[in-house]
């Protein structure tokens, strides 16, 4: 860009401004904190005492909690590629339609969010519990004779994580599948690649910034999520998440908490850093 | 030579609306044959079902006698150069020109070695690690040729395969294109709608309008001796004038235009049908002073010199109030207002039936011809 083209300098930071404050108020100032709070000493009723001890991310070392870090791994990397699995088919079919037919099922897409993800996920409660709509449906049939235990499960968190990102998964893989030059394709075969073939050579290596992008969005909240395994899987399944809220909220344990969340945004810059070091600054959603 | 491609009847229509229509052609071996025709004319169609992308609505098509009509793209022996190219963004040149070798199983040493080959005669040898986006339009060009002529096609189609270059540089590959096409001998079936690189490249053009393919013949043919009032407008400048046939003598044709008599050596439109006599500018004499003797004359005032190094292009408003383009040397020193007499040869004179004109009254020297911005939008153009 040319010198000319752009605004005088007063002008740029004077706008540069306000989001500076809001991430430095928001964001950094209680990262800090989070990260200062991990090095104190707790006291005897849970308070802060402001002295330099390693205690938390000791005990962070006992099984338990390596239990917990490891499932909550594992739980959202499952998440992750069962909305990557979901998602892509649901992104090519809508990437493949006429542009009319695409607007709607983009749409359909969307529209979750427009209804508070807490009511969204009760609503699967009501389907999930012993009494609820499918056991109670299953048992009239005669199918089953007595309920299923699906809520409170781990399959249940699992469900309810996909249930909540897989649009985060298919709307940038779409992004990356309508991009796709649909000459490309019939080039391809038109050189002798068969289905198979076409996919693996030419469109998964262009649609790979979207697949990736997809992964990220759906692997870093599935990491944190503590609402959707509280309310499905019960006290039963803890990850990452609830023990954060835990150790802040009920066990009155911050110094635990933080060190947890130190840990926690640690394992996020590891992944994003692998997905900066796939993909390096292509535009678009490479500048996650 | 041996027919390679044949159409019979070949019919496309895009929903109910017709773009292809009853193409009947066979392409022999080794020739050079070019669909030309305005956008929309259905010559990219009618590739695209050659190359398998398109799905004839009827008809037949033939590859050396066996019938591929329903074969994927994939089974077909024919390859595509796409107008965008269409190459292989990932992929690095090498990659690229490789892709459709490594598809047929070819040995590692086979690949490396044809390949090699292929970017050393397309000039493309320095160039094997760039991805497609590191490269001019020109080379890009090259890559997408040499990605599909290093499977030795029987047949090679190219889609207006320069449309997307300046014209020197076009000019340049034109003339690439035609070498590689002799020395490889391969069949190309090319399509454009630039009639003067039809002319210059083709062994054959065949010109389509409306889906219909109105003449099929060499270049000379199809420049000197066009079949239809559209193929005369299309290819080339041409004054097209009405006129009315009223008998004949011998072998010339003898036209009325208003109450002026003039003959033509050519007789092709019956006494009665509406007609009109095309006349190729470079064709018709000058003359200031009313010449004496036999000939066709028509008598008018210039109205404007164009003047373009090469030659003189002298604009006429005739007595009837129509207007002709003419060609003369460079050297002539006509000027607007001059009162000149024009005079052609029966021979020159070409007698076609009337038809109306689809896209609108077209002046003459000025053919329907598109310009490549105000193409049709749309998926396929063409």
């Amino acid at each position: 860009m040319k010198e000319t083209d752009r605004a005088p300098a007063w002008f740029r930071s004077l706008m540069g401004t306000p989001p500076l404050l809001w991430l430095t108020i928001f964001l950094g100032i209680p990262l800090l904190l989070v990260v200062a709070i991990s090095f104190t000493t707790r006291g005897t009723y849970g308070g802060v005492v402001y002295q330099f001890s390693l205690a938390s991310y000791a005990m962070l070392l006992d099984p338990l909690y390596v239990g917990i870090m490891v499932r909550s791994l594992g739980m959202a990397t499952v998440a992750t590629l069962v909305c990557l699995l979901a998602g892509y088919p649901l992104a090519a079919y809508i990437a493949a339609a006429g542009p009319e037919r695409r607007r709607w099922l983009l749409m359909l897409v969307i529209i979750p969010f427009c209804i508070n993800f807490l009511i969204r996920t009760y609503a699967w409660m009501v389907l999930l519990r012993s009494e609820g709509l499918i056991n109670s449906l299953l048992m009239a049939t005669g199918l089953i004779e007595s309920p299923l235990a699906m809520l409170y499960t781990p399959g249940a968190v699992l469900l309810g994580l996909v249930y909540i990102f897989l649009p985060f998964a298919v709307l940038p893989i779409y992004a990356s599948l309508e991009k796709l030059d649909p000459h490309l394709v019939e080039a391809a075969s038109d050189l002798g690649a068969r289905g198979g073939q076409v996919l693996r050579r030419v469109v998964l290596p262009m649609a790979a910034p979207g697949i990736a992008a997809g992964a990220l969005l759906t692997f870093i909240p599935s990491l944190g999520m503590f609402v959707v395994t509280d309310l499905m899987g019960g006290s039963r399944t803890m990850l990452v998440g609830n023990l954060i809220q835990n150790q802040f909220m009920a066990a009155r344990n911050w110094q635990l908490g933080s060190a947890a969340s130190v840990l926690l945004i640690l394992m996020v810059l590891v992944g994003l850093g692998i997905y900066r070091r796939l993909f390096p600054a292509e535009g678009g959603m490479g500048d996650v | 030579m041996a027919t390679v491609l044949r159409l019979v009847d070949l019919c496309k229509n895009f929903d109910s609306t017709p773009v292809v229509r009853n193409v009947n052609l066979e392409i022999r071996g080794g020739e050079f044959f070019t669909f030309l025709g305005p956008s929309g004319c259905g010559k990219t169609t009618t590739l695209r079902m050659i190359g398998g992308f398109e799905q004839p609505t009827s008809g037949r098509i033939l590859l050396d006698g066996q019938d591929i009509t329903d074969l994927p793209p994939f089974l077909r022996d024919v390859n595509t150069v796409f107008q965008n190219y269409a190459l292989f963004p990932h992929m690095t040149v090498v990659q690229n020109v490789a892709f459709g070798l490594e598809m047929r199983g070819a040995s590692k040493a086979e690949i490396a070695s044809r390949v090699k080959k292929m970017l050393a005669i397309f000039g493309l040898t320095g160039l094997e690690k760039r991805k497609p986006a590191q490269l001019s339009g020109g080379q890009q060009q090259r890559v997408a040729v040499a990605r599909s002529l290093v499977l030795h096609p029987r047949v090679l189609l190219l889609d207006e395969p320069l449309a997307a270059l300046d014209a020197q540089l076009r000019r340049q590959i034109q003339i690439e294109l035609k070498e590689i096409q002799k020395s490889s001998g391969v069949t190309f079936v090319y399509v454009t709608h630039d009639q003067e690189e039809a002319l210059s490249l083709s062994d054959r053009i065949g010109v389509m309008r409306e889906g219909v393919l109105e003449q099929v013949a060499t270049p000379r043919e199809v420049y000197s001796r066009p079949a239809t009032r559209f193929v005369a407008e299309f290819v080339g400048e041409n004054n097209i004038l009405p006129v009315r046939v009223i008998g004949s003598q011998g072998g010339d044709t003898l036209l009325e235009m208003g109450h002026i008599r003039v003959v033509a050596r050519d007789g092709r439109v019956a006494k009665g049908q509406p007609a009109v006599l095309a006349i190729r500018p470079e064709n018709i004499c000058l003359h200031a002073e009313r010449p004496v003797g036999e000939g066709n004359l028509l008598a008018g005032v210039v109205r404007e010199c164009l003047y373009s190094g090469t030659s003189l292009k002298v604009v006429l408003q005739l007595d009837s109030g129509q207007r002709l383009l003419v060609q003369t040397q460079a050297g002539a020193s006509f000027q607007p207002e001059d009162r000149v007499w024009a005079a052609w040869r029966p021979e020159n004179g070409r007698v076609l039936p009337d038809h109306p004109v689809p896209h609108g009254q077209v002046l003459p020297g000025h053919p329907p011809n598109p310009q490549p911005g105000s193409r049709r939008r749309g998926r396929w153009p063409g």
